[in-house]
């Protein structure tokens, strides 16, 4: 889900830089420093939309270097649980394949699951669990890799719609698990 | 389906049993989380106090499994004590996720215990690919088992660097490829203008830079700089840093039919980027192999290929072939390659930090080499290749890069590794050892005209030496050729381990078609092991028929001070089905040996029916996967050969001062005889009693041979020295050695100077001949030879033995005729020609010729 967010970010600035084009440079530093990175708060910076206050630029003693504390609001991308996205799928092997959400790699297995018909409230339905329709099917011979069935195929840069069934969160990286085993989920034209 | 989907829990080994189980706290069917107490027990303490009586203590178990579970069974001790029926068994999971459900593993309970660790597999080729159990291991393998046999493949892992391909940084390739290409292109200007003017094609005869053939189909791409690993700033590299050298990929033609029966996966120990490039080279359209990847970013291990990594349980449909061994720890699914050295002098670019490789000490005497090299075109320049081969080496100025090989093991040097790895490229790069070469080679073939235009005798030899060396003596002789069908022989092999598997497939499927196909488990039971299909039984099988009742006794080859069944060539021999032993057994077939002299190989020789063959035979075997022909590879080619070169020793020869002594006197003999020419009954009758004796004389002479066997070398002195004397009666020792020979008696007669005719022994021969054509005639009268005499003509009568089948009876008359009137001139002016036996021999052969 993408959300607009204030952030803060500290840069320091080597006093050779103090000068007139200051802010510009200051800027130009922001954008390369932040944008594209991802922290497991607020998951991915996509774009820095406005520079709220550039900071003061504190000189510290010792090094000369002047830190700015930079106040921005950006466009963040953080995925959920639950959540439907689009994906451009980049790898395919015979556990399942890989898609592009953007900066987000999400995984798609193919393995098939045994979820207890168990006492637990979500999955009372079948013993069967998959995240990929068993009729797609992976074939090895295929140049590139796919999985198959009569009607579709997915293979390197199919386009898919997945829904996120589960997340991890580093520091500095989100993983993610899909599914394309749902209604109105699949290869998308 | 509720059976596979349990998960097994065992009592941990930490308890301190034998335990007693109190009270079972989870009733069967409960729902249990992980911590939820399963049971409670007691079991005895003895206290370390010495005096201390043993009390009785209590635990609990509590579970350590994930949450949500129903005990469904307990059991008794070596069996699981509980099944649990669990939700998910997070079999398989990517980057600390379960990919089933979604949830994260990496989170450790209070006794340290993280779901990940319940998947630790890695089987896809990629290196952030999904981790598995092993549970799901064997379940996926199966089902790529299932689609292999379905479509009659199997699984091939290549390798890529001196396997299927030969790389190099070296720019002179690519300076040699521009050259090259311009003179193409050039070429085709002139095609085109030729229509037009014919006068100016004939005048622009431009030369074509002689690598240039087999350099027009090499690839090339050209890396990122960080691929070098440099550390920046280092003026001279800058140029390096910017764009990464440029990679020079020569392919080797492998079948195009290799995909319709194997997969094909890539397991190199370059890195990703460098493998990706190969392979959209070797493989653009991606058919062959389909993304099936794995370079040393992924592998693991910078020493070692693990086949494992790919196939972590079943190997049974799985070849591999790589031009090293060692690596694969002699995995029995490996065919080995001889090494690709296209670009000749390079090695392996990638392996800079494996363990160098010690050549199989194929070192064959020079004399050996050209049967050799006449027997194995295919791959002759290959097989040895040159001491030099990888460029660490090559640049001594680069000792750093040799220590990587003491320091492999900690992993901290990894990056050490491979940086020494980035400074051999580099110093390929900088050192240019083709460029060096051929100008080598072009200094050699100027350096080798001279002197085998000047040696005229010695001119078999001279060209011995220049065979193996890359050159055509068209225009400028060529570095790099296109001369290599390994691979040709190699799809052969694996053709056949193809068939084999499958029919041995079809036959078991046809004779019990309930069992599933795939199923490892019926593979593992097999009880005829002929028709298992499972290539780790038919690579073993085809391998051990190269050798096979061929029994081997190695002489000088192991050194004294280890222990034989350990080393290498041991294992090697054992491995293609040879038999070996350390001591001269009556089954031994074949000696294999590394010099000349030795106490077994003389020990072989006198029994006679052994095969003694050089080393190369060997290697050659097993590099080839066939049997060679033996005869190429012959101990005692060597001595005939070297004629000329023995020649300068031979004068030296002075300790076998008996033997020199024989000659001489047969020498002696055999003048007087001539020019007496006398006697000949008499003679004749000592022949056939020499004829008799012969048996003993043999013995005698083996006898000899025994107590001189510690030195050969004295032997072939004494052999050489025999032929520079040109003694007309050879000793029986040189008359065998002779028959041995391939060069054929008559050839050697006419062969010029320096090397007198032994095996001809014209004397000998004549007076032989004469002595049954010419029957009782006035050389009747006695004169009594003498002991010299009874010698010379021990040798003969020998000779005659041999003799008779070689020559004509034609020739054998003419010579008859031609002998009776050289003795009947003899006869007149003896006093002149008893100075020099060499002089009479001239002109016996002078009247050879004359009459035939």
């Amino acid at each position: 889900m993408f959300f607009i967010k204030e952030l803060t970010h500290t840069i320091l600035l080597h006093p050779s830089y103090f000068g007139p084009r200051m802010l510009s440079f200051l800027e130009s530093k922001l954008y390369s420093d932040v944008e594209g990175t991802c922290s497991g708060q607020f998951g991915y910076i996509i774009a820095v939309v406005s520079i709220l206050d550039i900071g003061k630029g504190m000189v510290l003693s010792g090094s000369g270097q002047a830190e700015f504390i930079t106040r921005y609001r950006a466009i963040v991308f953080k995925p959920f649980k639950g959540e439907v996205v689009d994906g451009v799928v980049n790898n395919v092997n015979k556990m399942g394949f890989f898609a592009d959400v953007g900066p987000l790699t999400v995984f798609v297995s193919h393995q098939v699951g045994l979820r207890a018909v168990s006492l637990l409230a979500f999955s009372l339905s079948s013993g069967l669990f998959q995240l990929i329709h068993p009729d797609l099917r992976f074939d090895s011979n295929s140049n590139p890799p796919s999985f198959a069935s009569v009607d579709q195929i997915i293979e390197k840069s199919t386009h898919v719609r997945l829904k996120i069934v589960g997340t991890r969160v580093d520091a500095t990286e989100i993983f993610a698990i899909g599914t394309i085993k749902e209604d109105h989920l699949g290869v998308i034209d | 389906m509720a059976s596979t989907s349990t998960t097994e829990l065992f009592l941990p080994p930490s308890f301190p049993y034998p335990i007693k189980v109190i009270s079972v706290d989870a009733s069967s069917d409960a729902v249990i989380q992980r911590g939820t107490r399963l049971l409670s027990y007691s079991f005895v303490h003895v206290p370390a106090k010495p005096d201390a009586q043993p009390e009785s203590r209590f635990g609990t178990w509590d579970s350590a499994s994930a949450p949500g579970e129903v005990i469904s069974q307990r059991k008794a001790k070596e069996r699981p004590a509980v099944l649990v029926l669990e939700d998910c068994k997070h079999g398989m999971q990517i980057s600390g996720l379960c990919v089933l459900c979604g949830k994260d593993m990496t989170n450790a309970d209070y006794i340290g215990f993280a779901d990940s660790s319940r998947a630790h597999i890695q089987m896809t080729h990629s290196a952030n690919g999904p981790l598995v159990s092993l549970e799901e291991a064997q379940r996926l393998e199966k089902e790529t088992a299932d689609d292999l046999l379905k479509s009659r493949k199997l699984s091939l892992i290549v390798d890529l660097d001196q396997t299927i391909v030969h790389a190099t940084v070296d720019p002179t390739v690519g300076e040699w490829r521009s050259e090259g290409a311009a003179w193409k292109a050039r070429q085709a200007l002139k095609k085109s203008n030729a229509c037009d003017r014919d006068s100016d094609s004939s005048e622009s005869e431009d030369e074509c830079n002689p690598n240039w053939e087999a350099l027009e189909d090499v690839g090339e791409f050209r890396l990122g700089a960080e691929t070098f690993g440099l550390p920046p700033g280092k003026g001279k590299n800058k140029m390096l840093e910017n764009e990464g050298p440029m990679y020079y990929i020569k392919r080797r033609r492998f079948s195009r039919t290799w995909p319709q029966k194997y997969q094909m996966h890539v397991y190199t120990m370059g890195t990703r980027a460098y493998a990706e490039q190969v392979c959209a080279l070797i493989d653009p359209t991606g058919k062959v192999f389909g993304g099936r990847l794995l370079s040393r970013d992924e592998s693991g291990s910078l020493t070692q290929k693990s086949l494992q990594r790919l196939f972590p349980c079943d190997q049974s449909m799985v070849v591999i072939i790589d031009d090293r061994a060692d690596v694969w720890e002699w995995s029995p699914n490996l065919i080995k390659v001889v090494p690709y050295d296209f670009f000749v002098g390079i090695g392996d670019i990638n392996s800079a930090f494996l363990p160098k490789i010690e050549p199989l000490t194929p070192v064959t005497p020079q004399a050996a080499t050209p049967p050799k090299a006449a027997a194995l075109p295919i791959t002759a320049p290959t097989l040895d290749p040159p001491p030099s081969a990888d460029p660490a080496q090559l640049n001594p100025s680069l000792p750093a890069s040799i220590s990587p090989a003491e320091a492999a093991q900690a992993e901290l040097t990894e990056k050490a590794m491979l940086t020494q790895n980035s400074i051999a490229l580099e110093a390929q790069v900088e050192e240019r050892p083709l460029a060096k070469k051929q100008e080598e080679l072009e200094g050699e073939v100027v350096s080798d005209e001279v002197p085998s235009a000047g040696e005229s005798s010695g001119g078999s030899e001279a060209t011995v030496a220049q065979e193996p060396t890359p050159k055509k003596p068209q225009r400028k002789a060529a570095l790099l050729k296109n001369d290599d069908n390994e691979l040709q022989r190699l799809g052969k092999l694996l053709d056949e381990v193809h068939r084999r598997f499958f029919t041995a497939y079809e036959g078991r499927r046809t004779e019990d078609p309930r069992e599933r196909p795939g199923s490892s488990k019926r593979r593992r039971d097999s009880i005829k092991p002929k028709l298992a299909y499972d290539v780790t039984l038919i690579i073993p099988q085809i391998r051990s028929q190269v050798f096979d009742g061929v029994h081997i006794l190695f002489s000088s080859v192991i050194p004294l001070d280890t222990n034989p069944e350990a080393t290498e060539i041991w294992r090697m021999a054992r491995m293609f089905g040879a038999k070996v032993t350390t001591e001269l057994t009556a089954d031994v077939t074949h000696v294999v040996a590394a010099k000349r002299g030795t106490v077994k190989v003389d020990a072989a020789r006198k029994r006679g029916g052994i095969k003694i063959v050089w080393l190369a035979w060997f290697t050659d075997c097993i590099a080839l996967w066939q049997r060679q022909d033996e005869t190429a590879y012959l101990l005692d080619d060597g001595t005939t050969v070297s004629t000329s070169a023995a020649d300068a020793v031979a004068a030296a020869v002075a300790d076998e001062a008996v033997e020199d002594e024989g000659w001489d006197g047969a020498a002696q003999g055999g003048e007087d005889l001539t020019l007496d020419a006398i006697n000949w009954n008499d003679i004749n009758d000592e022949v056939d009693a020499a004829m008799n004796e012969s048996d003993d004389d043999e013995e005698g002479e083996d006898g000899r041979s025994e107590r001189s066997a510690m030195s050969e070398d004295d032997w072939q002195d004494d052999a050489s020295s025999a032929q520079s004397n040109s003694s007309p009666s050879t000793p029986t020792r040189q008359k065998r050695k002779r028959m041995r020979s391939i060069t054929p008696s008559s050839v050697e007669s006419v062969n010029g100077n320096g090397t007198h005719d032994v095996l001809g022994s014209p004397l000998a021969k004549r007076k032989k001949v004469a002595a049954e054509r010419t029957g009782y005639s006035k050389l009747k009268e006695a004169i009594s030879a003498d002991d010299l005499h009874t010698r010379s003509e021990n040798a003969s009568g020998k000779q005659r033995s041999t003799d008779d089948s070689e020559a004509p009876a034609a020739l054998s008359s003419l010579v008859s005729r031609a002998s009776d009137e050289g003795m009947q001139e003899g006869d007149g002016d003896e006093d002149e020609e008893d100075e020099d036996d060499d002089e009479d021999d001239f002109l016996a052969r002078e009247l050879e010729e004359e009459w035939g």
